[in-house]
C-alpha cells in the first residue's frame, strides 16, 4: 500500500513542480462547477480504490512535501498532517459509502447530492473530482459532459505532466554534458557551433588567448564525407594542445542531415611523453648510425673503444624499453641472499680487478640462508650494473666495502667509497630515468645512462628501493630488499 | 558564450595546384601582391610568405606522393586578419609539436626547420589531420600591428 500511495503522491508532486498545474486544476474544479450548477467542488487524492486517502507524516521532509503539494495546487488536495509515527503510513477511512469516498471538505453545509468522477493519468488513478449540491441533483447528461470534459483535462495534464519530465531530463542531461571530460561541440546541418560543453570551452578559448580555432578548423572536421570518422586536430599555437576528434553526423528518419557532434579529447600529454622518447631513439639511433660508419673506417685498436660506446648505446635502448614499459616481471624463484651474491661474486671481482679497484665482501649474517623468492637473474643484473658504474668512473686502485645488513626487516647491501674517488660524483637525479632523459635532451653531448634508474626498476619491482646518499666523505649506493617474501 | 560568432571559415580565394614546387611561386606572387595592395608592412608580408613557402613546401614533399594529388590553398583577408589554409591529401598524421623540437636538436640533415619558422612567425597556428585522406594546416597573422598602421581600402588600392 505505501509503494502504491508514494506512486500516487509522486505524480502529485509531479503537478506541483509545474506552476500551471495548480491553475489549471482550480479551473478544471471551478468549470466543472459553472457548467453542471453545482453548489462547490473539490478534488481528493485516492488510493487506487478510490478511497479517500489520508497521510500520516513523520520525516520533515513529508510533511514538507504535502504542504508544497497544498500550497501549489491549492487546499483543494486533501490530507491529515500527523507527526504520530516513524514511517508514513495510509490510512483508510473504511466508510467510503457506494464506493465513493466522503468529503472532507467541510463548509458547515449539508450534501444534498454529488457526483463524483474519477481522474486518471497515464492510466492510473489520481484523484477524484467531486461536485455537490446541484439544484435539482446531478443528471446523466452532467456525468456525459463531465467525462468528456476530464477526457480532455487528462490529455493536458498528460501533456503538461510530459513537458515537466522532458524538462527534467533535458536538465539532467545538461549536467551529464557539461560534466564529460571530452568536449563536446553540435553543430547544425551547416556546421553553425550550436552547444559546446565545458570541456570543450576550455579547450578551444584559453582565458586570455582570443583565437579564431573554431572556425578555422570546424571546415575540414565537418568536411568528413562519412557519418562517422576519426581526425586529430593539434592548435599548435597559441593553445598548444592536441586533440583526438571523433564526429557523428545525425540524420532524420528521411536521411536528411539533422546535426553534427563533435567529441574531442585532449591527448596533449600523452604525445608529448611520446615525443619525448621519440626525441631520445632518434637521436641515440643517429648516434649508432654515426658510430657504426666510424667503426668501418676506423684500423683494430681503434674499433674497440667504438665498439664500446655502441655497447652503451645499444645498452640505454634496452633500458629505455624496459624501463618504458612499465615495472618489470619479476619471476620469483626460492633464492637465498648468500646464493645470490656467491653467484655474482668472481664475476664482480673480476671487473673490479680488471680495472683496478678491490672489493671488500663481508661475512654474510646467519638470516643470509633463509629462503627468500626472487628473481636471482634480475637482482645479478642490478648487481652487476651497479659494480660496472663503479668500475668506470672510480679512480683506479679505488677501495670499494660491500656490507650486508638485516635491519628493520630489511635487506640492505651497500657499497660504499669514498666520495673523492669519484672522477665525477654521481647524480642522485640519474635514479630517475625521467630526470636522466630530460638532461640528455637538454644537452644532447652529455654522458648518458640509464644504468642506474635500471637498477631501481629491478629492485622497486622487488618491493625493495635504491639509494644514493653522501655523508662526509662516504659515498653509498644502498640496495635494500624486504626480508621474507620479496 | 555566444558560439554564433564562430561560423566555419570560408575562403574567398581558392586555388588548386598540383603536387609539385612549381606553383609555390606563383602563389606566393600572387598573394603578396595583394597584401602590399592594401598597405601592409613589407616585413608582415615576408613572414606571411615565407610560411606559405613552408607549408606549400611540405604538402608538397609529403603530402603528395602519387602525381595526381593536388594541393588546395584558400585564403582570406578579414580587416586586419589573413587565414590562410593548405590542405593536401596525403593524410599522414603527424605531431607538429615534435618536429618543432627536433629542429632545436637536431644536427644532422637540411629540413626539418619550416614548422618552427611557421609557428614563431604566424599567430595562430592550426592543423586537422583526416587520416589517409587530407592534411590542412592553417595559420593566422595580424596584419598590421598597430592601429596607426590601416589598411587600404581595395578601392584606394586600385587607384595606386
Amino acid at each position: 500500500m505505501e509503494q502504491v500511495t508514494r506512486a500516487i503522491l509522486d505524480l502529485w508532486q509531479a503537478l506541483a513542480a509545474e506552476p500551471d498545474m495548480g491553475r489549471l486544476l482550480t479551473a478544471v474544479v471551478r468549470a466543472a462547477e459553472v457548467a453542471t450548477g453545482a453548489a462547490f467542488g473539490e478534488i481528493v487524492l485516492t488510493n487506487e480504490s478510490w478511497a479517500r486517502l489520508e497521510y500520516q507524516f513523520a520525516q520533515p521532509a513529508e510533511l514538507a512535501l504535502l504542504e508544497n503539494l497544498r500550497d501549489r495546487l491549492g487546499r483543494r488536495i486533501i490530507g491529515v498532517v500527523t507527526n504520530a509515527q516513524a514511517t508514513l503510513q495510509v490510512e483508510e477511512p473504511g466508510h467510503p459509502g457506494a464506493g465513493m469516498p466522503q468529503s472532507a471538505c467541510h463548509r458547515g453545509e449539508t450534501i444534498t447530492s454529488s457526483l463524483p468522477l474519477p481522474l486518471h493519468v497515464e492510466g492510473n488513478p489520481l484523484g477524484l473530482l467531486t461536485l455537490f449540491n446541484k439544484p435539482g441533483g446531478f443528471s446523466a447528461d452532467d456525468r456525459e459532459f463531465m467525462e468528456t470534459f476530464l477526457g480532455q483535462v487528462t490529455t493536458t495534464i498528460e501533456r503538461e505532466l510530459m513537458r515537466v519530465r522532458l524538462a527534467r531530463i533535458e536538465t539532467r542531461l545538461q549536467g551529464i554534458f557539461e560534466a564529460i571530460g571530452d568536449g563536446l561541440l553540435v553543430c547544425d546541418r551547416h556546421g553553425k557551433p550550436l552547444l559546446a560543453n565545458r570541456a570543450f570551452r576550455a579547450m578551444f578559448f584559453p582565458p586570455g588567448q582570443p583565437n579564431q580555432a573554431l572556425p578555422a578548423v570546424l571546415p575540414p572536421l565537418l568536411a568528413n564525407p562519412n557519418d562517422t570518422g576519426l581526425q586529430e586536430v593539434v592548435l599548435l599555437k597559441p593553445h598548444a594542445r592536441v586533440l583526438s576528434s571523433s564526429f557523428v553526423r545525425t540524420r532524420d528518419a528521411q536521411g536528411k542531415v539533422q546535426e553534427m557532434i563533435l567529441s574531442l579529447r585532449d591527448i596533449t600529454l600523452s604525445k608529448r611523453l611520446d615525443q619525448r622518447f621519440l626525441q631520445l631513439i632518434s637521436v641515440l639511433i643517429r648516434r649508432l648510425d654515426q658510430l657504426l660508419t666510424a667503426l668501418a673506417r676506423r684500423r683494430a685498436t681503434a674499433r674497440r673503444r667504438l665498439t664500446c660506446r655502441l655497447r652503451s648505446i645499444v645498452r640505454n635502448l634496452v633500458h629505455l624499453t624496459e624501463l618504458k614499459a612499465g615495472p618489470l616481471r619479476v619471476d620469483k624463484l626460492p633464492l637465498t641472499i648468500r646464493e645470490w651474491l656467491d653467484e655474482v661474486k668472481p664475476r664482480l671481482d673480476r671487473r673490479l680487478t680488471a680495472a683496478g679497484h678491490r672489493l671488500h665482501w663481508p661475512p654474510l649474517p646467519d638470516e643470509a640462508d633463509e629462503m627468500v623468492f626472487a628473481d636471482g637473474a634480475a637482482l645479478q643484473r642490478a648487481l652487476r650494473t651497479l659494480i660496472g658504474f663503479h668500475a668506470a668512473r672510480l679512480i683506479p686502485g679505488t677501495s670499494i666495502d660491500l656490507t650486508v645488513a638485516l635491519a628493520a626487516g630489511r635487506w640492505q647491501i651497500s657499497l660504499v667509497t669514498p666520495r673523492s674517488a669519484w672522477k665525477r660524483p654521481p647524480d642522485p637525479a640519474a635514479l630517475d630515468w625521467q630526470a636522466c632523459i630530460d638532461a640528455f635532451l637538454e644537452e644532447t653531448n652529455g654522458r648518458f645512462s640509464l644504468g642506474l634508474a635500471y637498477i631501481r626498476q629491478i629492485m622497486e619491482a622487488h618491493k625493495g628501493g635504491f639509494a644514493c646518499s653522501t655523508e662526509g666523505e662516504r659515498l653509498t649506493f644502498q640496495l635494500t630488499l624486504p626480508h621474507g617474501g620479496f | 558564450m555566444d558560439l554564433e560568432q564562430y561560423q566555419p571559415s570560408v575562403y574567398p580565394v581558392t586555388l588548386t595546384l598540383p603536387g609539385n614546387l612549381g606553383a609555390v611561386e606563383g602563389v606566393r606572387g600572387r598573394l603578396a601582391a595583394q597584401l602590399a595592395a592594401l598597405g601592409v608592412p613589407k616585413d608582415r608580408i615576408n613572414h606571411i610568405c615565407l610560411a606559405l613557402d613552408e607549408t606549400l613546401t611540405n604538402a608538397v614533399e609529403h603530402g603528395s606522393a602519387r602525381p595526381e594529388q593536388t594541393i588546395e590553398v584558400g585564403y582570406r583577408i578579414d580587416r586586419d586578419w589573413i587565414e590562410v589554409a593548405v590542405t593536401d591529401q596525403g593524410g599522414i598524421v603527424f605531431n607538429p609539436e615534435y618536429f618543432e623540437q627536433l629542429a632545436t636538436i637536431k644536427t644532422w640533415g637540411a629540413g626539418g626547420r619550416g614548422l618552427l619558422l611557421i609557428r614563431r612567425m604566424m599567430d595562430e597556428v592550426y592543423f586537422v589531420f583526416t587520416p589517409g585522406r587530407a592534411t590542412r594546416v592553417i595559420f593566422r597573422k595580424r596584419l598590421f600591428e598597430s592601429e596607426n598602421e590601416t589598411a587600404v581600402t581595395p578601392a584606394a588600392a586600385a587607384t595606386e
